[in-house]
């Protein structure tokens, strides 16, 4: 430490460097996934059009909500996962083609029962974790299964089923002025997201708690009921998403949330969510979302057999972790400084 | 007299704090409805039914456990069983000298898969729940590439050698027997003493001169032993490979350890309560089909039966 | 004969200078206090000596040989052993498998002996804390306890070179007794040793030389033998100015009216009946032999311990204190005790930490107003002399006493009514604890009541207008602060303990 200075006035606006420090875990999935897409045009013509990338975009988005129900999750701490948010979405399709029966009337009905059950699943979530202190990895795991197993009772059993409404198919479907409408919807998610976290009450909040639970209840947080709350949004979130995926395929099948759990985990660990907790934010997790997206599609343009598809893609995560998610830092895990891609590019010593 | 009564009170105590209580509580309390459902159940054949069965379960918790107990987990249990199930499927025949290489070469995949993800998440540092999860996947991968379609050949002898039996005394019980007392032995050994302390507190492990990365390699190599086992077993009760057939373990296997009494972060908990908990699952399955739980239901009631568990073991750690 | 000499030590952590051609020596069978304030360089100069971390220029010289550990536990082969603060203990496994973690003896076979080990941990256990049971595990253990533990851990290896870091932190007053008992015990013995501490009396007590670092480089050395053993000076040294710790800032309320009154709290099993009310502008001390209740009473003031019965009034009005959310309502605020745990957002900056409990009250808008925000945690810092360039900085990136200014800065713009703090000044250096209790004082001048809870007297002979004494979980002494010392306190203390 150098000699004392006495300082009159304490710097209050981040410096360039602070600012691009944090910035960076942002910008490197999106440039990862601009190389990915020109690889993707070497293999595939019309891969890099404006077109496809749009429509990139609009399969990431699903995965992109997906997402954040797990963000807000982690970002609470104590070990916070939801692997529940597979399932749930399922049972959002399922519940919402039941209800819609391909009728735009019931839509609005739709959505708010879909995302009442998302919370009333989710919540019970939060209390059994925060309540009964059940870990969230096996909590949300069991919870899958009951939620997998209530879809099949409804579905096979009691053979409900439906379709969604054309509403519902051009809000998740269509384009306006060229663009994708679920890109519309996830560019205002992520503004409001962005706002919540760094703006408001409650996003403070939720860094705190993740970050150190003891502290946070000192300073007045009510720990245990917030994060039944962030359990409970996670579910709606994921229910919703569900009927939105009911929109873009059409009809409901039964198990099509799985195959976005563990990546929606990814997505968040490559957008620089510390999976400890309290650090880390949405437009990271946007990006990996993204590349995560971009990768599945190139290894399709690829021609990769199923086989090859998967390895792959795992080792690509692996790869990606390895810049983005090591657990180095006492206080988290990621930190990607500018200096650190400077060096990782050899540009720096 | 006074003071025997005093000693037994002390013991008594000591049983019920013991870690391994409330998976065996769990476990007789599973055999009990087990029983009052299915009579026959303590029949000699039902026995050997229930342990041929149960076995791979019983294995890759086992393995899971040690994992958990460093501190660390894998979520690649379940394809690697697939991946050494099909490997075993493509490579094995009638012929025994080529078959006991197939089984050596299956258990050097397995423990290199081991190494494979212990060196990713021990020196790495990757994340083990996102890393295993890739790892998973590129398991998957392999096997999708040995076995696109289920097939390929198991010989019959090595079902025969599974179901050899000796009274209630089975091949796999005896596996099992022989794991555990493999890991008893290592657990007098410091590398068991180390897991622990790793587990409990990495840093602290550290400064007291442990080589923490080694310790969790180790931990994972020994998982996968157990994790091979676990293929092997179930193996010798199918007769083919398939990619597919081993992810409901992953999962599965957590539940199990957690069930058994082991902490999620690692550092408490016995493996032996694992292996109990593995078995608690399995009865469960059983309990639900005996109970006429009509089908559409069975996935629902296992899973609300599971959280019911987890609430039983937490309220107990409270007192 | 000298043991140890470090010369012209020079260590760079990025761009800061840690240590600036820095000097230590210590002789055979001395105890050398190792003073300065956090960023000094001494725990810097430590780590060189035990092997954790290597110079970038300069020789140490142990045993009249020059040496180049290259970890610790090389050093510790040497004979050169660090005692940490609970650093290396697992809490899963017994005492006797901490003590000898690591260093395990074995069969050639290779198994563990472990009767051996633990007769070997009853051995070292008993020279220092005969009444630990070392089949207990670690995780039962009280903090002071863990730290006496953390000692025979070390000790178990039969150092001739001990450095003792901030070792008296976490123990009781009695346990302090036993520890210096045995460290005369090993003086004897011929082992040497370094004491760091921020404590004065224990460093004149034990210390038979002083050496202070400043700012990375040597500020001065004193000998016990040959000279005074003046806290004046020693402060001098250490901080570069002069400032006196001797003197009390105690001063006399000029308000009347009692702000808080707490009537027949408690909470099993730590608290019992406990009664007593603060005027607005009164500063009361809390002390003890350590694990009384003290904490505990804190923590059940602010609300986050469950209360049985009793009752708690600020200004007349009876506040439930179910969550510190209700106390925070009533206007009374917490500074937890152990910062790391229980008090700072390490992973976040300075503004989040200070604007923090804002977030958490219930009234205000959704919103938060960033720029006044920003503006108003600017001014607190400024206020607070909190070193550090810029608002955004990264808690953990700061001293222990800017980070325990952090802390209080939480509850300033909130008007506190009473101020709750445990233990304040614990690894706090000298210019920081002035600096935080300069400000209690001033807060107490505006009309808040202030309660303290702290481990070390000597402060609360400094600031308190009373001081009540607390013995298991009850009130034994309740005395003004006029004309008592330090003995007086622990001498009620103990009264009762007899």
């Amino acid at each position: 430490m150098g000699e004392v200075i006495s300082n009159p006035v304490i710097r209050e606006r981040k410096t360039f460097t602070e600012f691009l420090s944090g910035s960076g875990r942002i910008i490197l999935p999106f440039i990862l996934a601009l190389v990915l897409i020109f690889v993707g045009e070497i293999f595939s013509k019309g891969f890099s059009s404006a077109k496809h990338v749009l429509m990139l975009f609009k399969v990431a988005s699903f995965l992109g909500f997906l997402g954040l129900a797990q963000t807000i999750v982690i970002l609470s701490g104590n070990g916070g996962i939801d692997l529940s948010v597979g399932a749930l979405a399922s049972i959002g399709t399922v519940f919402g083609a039941a209800i819609i029966r391909g009728n735009d009337n019931n839509l609005l009905l739709a959505f708010v029962i879909v995302a009442l059950l998302g919370l009333a699943f989710g919540c019970i979530n939060g209390i059994m974790i925060s309540y009964f202190q059940i870990p969230a990895l096996i909590m949300t795991l069991a919870m899958a299964s009951v939620v997998n197993g209530i879809i099949y009772i409804f579905s096979a059993g009691l053979q409900i089923s439906g379709s969604a409404s054309p509403l519902l198919e051009t809000l998740s479907n269509g384009v306006t002025l060229g663009i994708p409408n679920i890109m519309y919807i996830w560019i205002g998610v992520t503004l409001v997201v962005m706002f919540i976290l760094h703006f408001t009450k409650t996003g403070i909040s939720l860094y705190g708690v993740g970050s150190n639970e003891k502290a946070a209840i000192l300073k007045g947080v009510n720990v245990k009921w917030f994060r039944v709350w962030v359990y409970g949004i996670s579910g709606a979130i994921s229910t919703v998403t569900g009927l939105l995926l009911l929109g873009y395929i059409g009809t409901a099948f039964l198990d099509i949330g799985s195959r976005y759990m563990l990546p929606s985990i990814a997505a968040a660990t490559i957008g620089g969510v510390s999976i400890k907790g309290g650090s880390g934010n949405y437009l990271g997790v946007v990006g990996g979302a993204f590349v995560l997206t971009v990768i599945s599609a190139v290894l399709i343009a690829l021609q990769m057999g199923e086989a090859g598809r998967q390895i792959v893609f795992g080792g690509v995560i692996l790869v990606l972790l390895v810049i983005y998610g090591r657990e180095t830092l006492e206080n988290g895990g990621s930190e990607l400084s500018l200096e650190r891609i400077l060096t990782l590019f050899g540009l720096k010593k | 007299m006074e003071g025997n009564t005093g000693i037994i009170k002390t013991q008594m105590r000591a049983f019920i704090r013991h870690e391994v209580f409330m998976p065996t509580a769990l476990l007789i309390l599973m055999i009990i409805i087990n029983v009052i459902l299915q009579p026959s159940f303590f029949k000699g054949r039902i026995i050997r039914s229930n342990l041929a069965t149960f076995t791979p379960m019983m294995l890759v918790s086992a393995g899971q456990a040690i994992i958990i107990l460093s501190g660390k987990l894998d979520l690649s249990v379940g394809t690697g069983i697939s991946l050494i199930n099909c490997i075993l499927a493509d490579t094995m025949s009638d012929r025994l000298g080529n078959s006991i290489l197939a089984i050596l070469l299956a258990l050097t995949v397995a423990v290199a898969a081991g190494a494979l993800n212990g060196f990713i998440v021990a020196y790495l540092k990757l994340p083990a729940l996102i890393a295993t999860f890739a790892t998973s996947a590129v398991w998957l991968g392999i096997s999708l590439f040995l076995r696109p379609q289920p097939g390929g050949y198991i010989p019959i002898w090595v079902n025969k050698f599974y179901r050899f039996h000796v009274g209630i005394f089975t091949t796999s019980l005896f596996m099992v027997v022989a794991m555990m007392m493999i890991w008893f032995a290592v657990r007098k050994r410091k590398i068991g003493r180390y897991i622990y302390a790793v587990g409990s507190d990495s840093v602290s492990a550290f400064e007291s001169g442990i080589n923490t990365k080694r310790t969790i390699l180790t931990a994972y190599i020994f998982g996968w032993i157990f994790t091979f086992l676990a293929s092997f077993t179930i193996s010798a009760q199918m007769s083919s490979g398939d990619a597919y057939m081993g992810v409901p373990f992953t999962l599965n296997s957590v539940a199990a350890v957690v069930i058994g009494g082991v902490v999620l972060g690692g550092g408490r908990g016995s493996v032996l309560g694992a292996v109990f908990g593995a078995v608690v699952l399995s009865l469960v399955v059983n309990i639900i089909y005996y109970a006429d739980v009509p089908s559409t239901f069975q996935e629902f009631v296992k899973g609300a039966i599971i959280v019911v568990a987890l609430m039983l073991i937490r309220v107990y750690r409270r007192r | 004969m000298n043991i140890l000499e470090a010369n012209n030590i020079t260590k760079h952590f990025g761009g800061v200078v840690a240590l600036d051609k820095t000097n230590f020596t210590c002789q055979q069978g001395k105890i050398v206090g190792l003073l300065g304030s956090n960023g000094s360089g001494k725990s810097t100069m430590s780590r060189i000596i035990n092997g954790t971390y290597k110079a970038d220029e300069g020789t140490i010289k142990y045993k009249g040989a020059t040496v180049f550990f290259q970890s610790p536990m090389e050093a510790s082969d040497a004979g050169i052993s660090m005692v940490y603060q609970n650093l290396s203990l697992v809490p899963d496994l017994t005492v006797w498998e901490n003590i000898v973690l690591g260093r395990e003896a074995v069969s050639r076979s290779g198994f563990l002996k472990n009767q051996n080990s633990k007769q070997l941990a009853q051995r070292y256990t008993d020279t220092l804390c005969p009444w630990i049971d070392v089949n207990r595990e670690v995780r039962s253990l009280s903090p002071s306890e863990l730290q006496l533990v953390e000692i025979v851990k070390s000790l178990a290896r039969n150092p001739e070179f001990l450095i003792l870091d901030e070792p008296t932190a976490a123990l009781e007053k009695t346990h302090v007794d036993v520890l210096f008992n045995l460290m005369r015990q090993l003086k004897k013995d011929g082992v040497s040793m370094i004491f760091i501490s921020h404590r004065l009396q224990e460093v004149k007590e034990i210390c038979d030389s002083v050496v202070v670092f400043r700012n990375g480089r040597n500020a001065g050395t004193i000998d016990f033998e040959k000279e005074e053993k003046d806290e004046n000076r020693i402060i001098h040294l250490i901080t570069g100015e002069i400032i006196s710790l001797v003197d009390t800032i105690k001063r006399e309320s000029p308000f009347s009216q009692v702000r808080i009154k707490v009537e027949n709290l408690s909470s099993r099993p730590k608290l019992k009946d406990i009664s007593f009310e603060v005027r607005a502008g009164e500063i009361l001390g809390i002390s003890g032999l350590q694990g009384q209740g003290q904490e505990e009473l804190m923590l059940a003031l602010a609300g986050f311990t469950p209360v049985e019965s009793g009752r708690v009034l600020i200004d007349g009005e009876t506040v439930k204190l179910k969550h510190p959310r209700n106390a925070i309502q009533a206007g009374m605020f917490l500074v937890p005790g152990n910062r790391q745990t229980e008090g700072i957002f390490l992973g976040h900056s300075i503004f989040l930490n200070v604007i923090y409990p804002q977030a958490a009250l219930r009234k205000g808008p959704w919103k938060m107003r960033m720029k006044k925000l920003r503006a108003q945690c600017s001014r607190i810092c400024t206020e607070l002399a909190i070193k550090s360039p810029s608002i955004h900085l990264l808690a953990h990136q700061l001293s222990g006493g800017n980070q325990q200014k952090v802390v209080v800065a939480n509850w300033l713009d909130l008007k506190p009514k009473v101020l709750l703090l445990s233990d304040p000044a614990k690894g706090v250096d000298v210019q920081a604890k002035v600096d935080l209790y300069d400000l209690v004082v001033t807060l107490a001048d505006e009309g808040t009541a202030v309660i303290i809870y702290a481990s070390d007297n000597e402060e609360l002979l400094r600031v308190c207008n009373r001081i009540l004494v607390v013995y298991e979980g009850s009130i034994v002494a309740d005395v003004a602060n006029e004309n008592i010392t330090e003995k007086d306190l622990v001498n009620a203390a103990m009264r009762t303990a007899q």
